[in-house]
């Protein structure tokens, strides 16, 4: 009997099992509850900080566990993503060797997502122990100026390295620059793209030229036709994660902070954005998939749509759908009043840490790779990877000049380096991903019926709660 | 005259048999619940991301092509092996520690031992994230940052694992204990000859028990292992599952490679299993 009872309750601890592990999905939920343990662990870190102090000077004597030695020629480097900054770092290490130091080696540990370097950052930070991490860390734009404030004693500046910052872009060297010193060297270039299915726009009418420039007024109107006439959405994003309303503002060359203050509820242009979307929701030209996975695996790959707004990073998604080569193209984003728009999103730069023992060696290496030193890093990395250079001297090199099959032989690199270019300034937050957050729940219980303005107002004083302000 | 006999035995029989219905579709949505992912992640591994990110679920041509890919792209067989060595050199070490705590603690008789059992119990009750920057700060301290001793020590001793050794002690005969104490042998000898075969069920049950704990554990392995030479296979899994764009049929076949393991280990002791949890004695 007791047995049969065990049993019994073993098949129910198993099927319970099964259901939960049935409803995880999406890497931007592992991510948050990642992030969720990462604060936890920072809190008991609080506790336990006394003692750290203590023993802090114990800590430097010990060996580096993780950065490589003094004097020798390897740089260790912690990044993400084996199909897109991997390739990219392996260029660079192939570009230093063969023109710069044949006997250089560039060890490459990957990791499973960008939060694995943040908390390992937290880990290093809260226990005051830097000797487990690396020479050099791809760290993601939207969290860096967050974890420089936190973490001080975990980074080395770039100050000294011979790069020409003026190549770069200035809204992604925005990120990377605190108090006007240069800690990071951008790796990829997060300028978004509208790309469009030309074919299915034609069948509703319209032409690429059409879109270019477009106000958002009109872009509901053909996708309203699209949808009619071929059954697809002209535009996608993952509603949870909500991106579209970064984007749009920054088209508008806005933010959703002013001062460091969320400006919600003042701000015009962000009701007005926000109001597009849930009319573009409700009027089915614009699919709000439920998380990352459907986003990508269902909408972008399960060929649902005839448009998809994001940073260039999502073109390997799309390029996914072998059957659609050739039928894709891309141009800049529309805009409320009309004309064109330009923003960016997403995106990381790589960073040399405190623990590293050969600070001038790193610099050397990142500025005659990925500091645009010499084109043949982004090259390589845009071949081999699909990474996007936001260099102006890289983007003039022929790989850029040539077309996409793809993408209807356009030349897309070239005209993604150049639209880099235009993406306006808007200021930046620590708290640009909980912004997103309240705003997209905010949107979805809109779309669902709730009266907008009140619900933009409910995620600024929820946003303001999570920052502390009242 | 033999249809009057028979009659209620049948209708015993089958009113058994109707009792039993409810249990059965109950225990059939179990078993297809717990099957199934198993089936899709077989299947899975077997198709192409795009037709596993489509729902497909009958089975492809593509296991060969993932498996290059998976070969080819990731070191399988370095973390494969390294989570065989943490597994198993971590089972090894936590089984004869708590099992010699569990009967101390239920076999020798002392004032204290309950109280000591009682602060033993009390650090089941610290959630492993409020231990974890000590214990990374010791690792690192002591230099075991990316070996097997960072890996293993902390898990060694589980009050899960002396408890569940000190609650099945009790059905340990205690007359073999007296037994051998007046045939001379050591008391050492005695958990070595005496206690060790005899609790072989719950010895089965600990067994697997903490080689599931060890293999599928994914944080501290994250925390002190930051070299890919000492990578294990969850920490692949995920670095494969990471990034803008994830091949599934890839990923598939790599947790297929993660969860065989597993699965062999609890077919073979499953018998013993079952046994050792329960508290069985031979």
């Amino acid at each position: 009997m007791k047995k049969k009872l065990v049993s019994m309750m073993l098949v129910g601890a198993m099927t319970v099992t099964a259901i939960t592990g049935c409803g995880s999905s999406g890497t931007t939920e592992t991510a948050e509850t990642t992030e969720e343990t990462a604060e936890t662990t920072e809190e008991s870190a609080e506790a336990t900080e006394e003692t750290a102090e203590a023993t802090e000077e114990t800590a430097e004597t010990t060996e580096a566990a993780a950065a490589s030695e003094e004097g020798s020629n390897t740089l260790t480097v912690w990044a993400w993503d084996a199909n897109f900054n991997i390739p990219a770092l392996e260029a660079a290490a192939e570009d230093y060797k063969a023109n710069v130091d044949s006997t250089f080696e560039l060890n490459i540990v990957e990791q499973s997502q960008s939060s694995d370097v943040e908390d390992a950052i937290t880990l290093a930070g809260s226990s005051g122990d830097y000797s487990a991490l690396p020479d050099i860390v791809l760290f993601q734009d939207h969290y860096i100026q967050r974890y420089v404030a936190d973490y001080p004693d975990a980074w080395n500046t770039l100050e000294g390295a011979d790069i020409d910052w003026d190549d770069f872009g200035a809204e992604k060297l925005s990120y990377s620059t605190i108090d006007g010193v240069h800690y990071g060297v951008p790796v990829d270039n997060g300028t978004a793209i509208m790309a469009y299915r030309v074919d299915l726009l034609e069948e509703a009418g319209y032409t690429l030229d059409d879109m270019t420039g477009c106000t958002w007024e009109k872009f509901i109107e053909v996708g309203k036709a699209v949808y009619e006439k071929t059954g697809k959405y002209l535009l996608c994003m993952d509603g949870d994660g909500n991106d579209l309303i970064y984007m749009m503002l920054q088209a508008e060359g806005q933010s959703q902070f002013t001062d460091g203050v969320p400006n919600f509820t003042e701000n015009e242009t962000l009701k007005e954005v926000c109001s597009l979307i849930v009319q573009m929701a409700q009027e089915n030209v614009l699919y709000l998939a439920n998380d990352w996975s459907d986003y990508t695996d269902q909408a972008i790959q399960g060929d649902m749509v005839a448009g998809v707004m994001n940073g260039n990073w999502i073109i390997p998604t799309i390029e996914q759908v072998s059957d659609n080569s050739g039928k894709w193209e891309i141009t800049s984003l529309p805009t409320i009043n009309g004309g064109e728009g330009y923003a960016a999103n997403g995106g990381s730069s790589l960073y040399i840490t405190s623990n590293s023992k050969n600070v001038e060696l790193a610099q050397k290496f990142l500025a005659a790779t990925f500091g645009a030193g010499s084109t043949a890093t982004y090259d390589a990395a845009l071949t081999n990877g699909g990474v996007i250079t936001c260099s102006a001297k890289a983007g003039e090199s022929d790989v850029y000049q040539q077309g996409v099959e793809y993408f209807n032989n356009q030349a897309i690199y070239a005209k993604i380096v150049e639209m880099g270019a235009n993406v306006p300034v808007v200021e930046q937050s620590d708290y640009h991903y909980s912004a997103r957050s309240v705003l997209a729940t905010a949107i979805i219980n809109a779309i669902n019926g709730a009266d907008l303005d009140a619900e933009i107002e409910q995620a600024e004083s929820d946003l303001k709660f999570e920052m502390g302000i009242n | 005259m033999t249809n009057t006999t028979n009659m209620p035995i049948k209708r015993n029989k089958s009113s058994i048999q109707r009792r039993l219905i409810p249990t059965y579709i109950f225990l059939i949505i179990a078993s297809f619940l717990s099957v199934f992912p198993f089936y899709w992640m077989i299947s899975a591994a077997t198709n192409k991301t795009l037709d596993v990110a489509r729902g497909k679920l009958t089975f492809g041509s593509a296991a060969g092509e993932n498996l290059h890919n998976l070969l080819a792209n990731y070191d399988l067989w370095t973390a494969l092996g390294n989570s065989f060595k943490y597994a198993i050199v971590q089972t090894v070490v936590a089984l004869f520690i708590c099992s010699l705590a569990g009967y101390g603690f239920e076999l020798y008789h002392d004032k204290y031992k309950d109280l000591v059992f009682s602060i033993l119990l009390l650090a089941m009750m610290v959630p492993q994230v409020a231990t974890m920057i000590p214990l990374f700060k010791m690792m690192s301290k002591m230099g075991f940052l990316n070996t097997v001793w960072g890996f293993m020590l902390p898990a060694i001793s589980t009050p899960f694992l002396i408890m569940m050794f000190r609650q099945n002690s009790r059905n340990f005969p205690i007359d073999i204990l007296e037994a051998a104490r007046i045939d001379g042998l050591s008391e050492i000898m005695i958990f070595f000859r005496m206690y060790l075969p005899v609790m072989k069920a719950t010895y089965a049950a600990a067994a697997v028990i903490t080689f599931m704990n060890a293999w599928n554990s994914y944080l501290w392995p994250k925390v002190v292992l930051n070299k890919t030479e000492a990578q294990t296979m969850p920490m692949l899994i995920a670095n494969i599952s990471g990034g803008y764009t994830v091949d599934y049929g890839l990923l598939m076949m790599g947790v297929l490679f993660c969860s065989v393991p597993t699965m062999v280990i609890f077919f073979i002791l499953q018998r013993q299993f079952t046994e050792g949890i329960t508290g069985a004695v031979k």
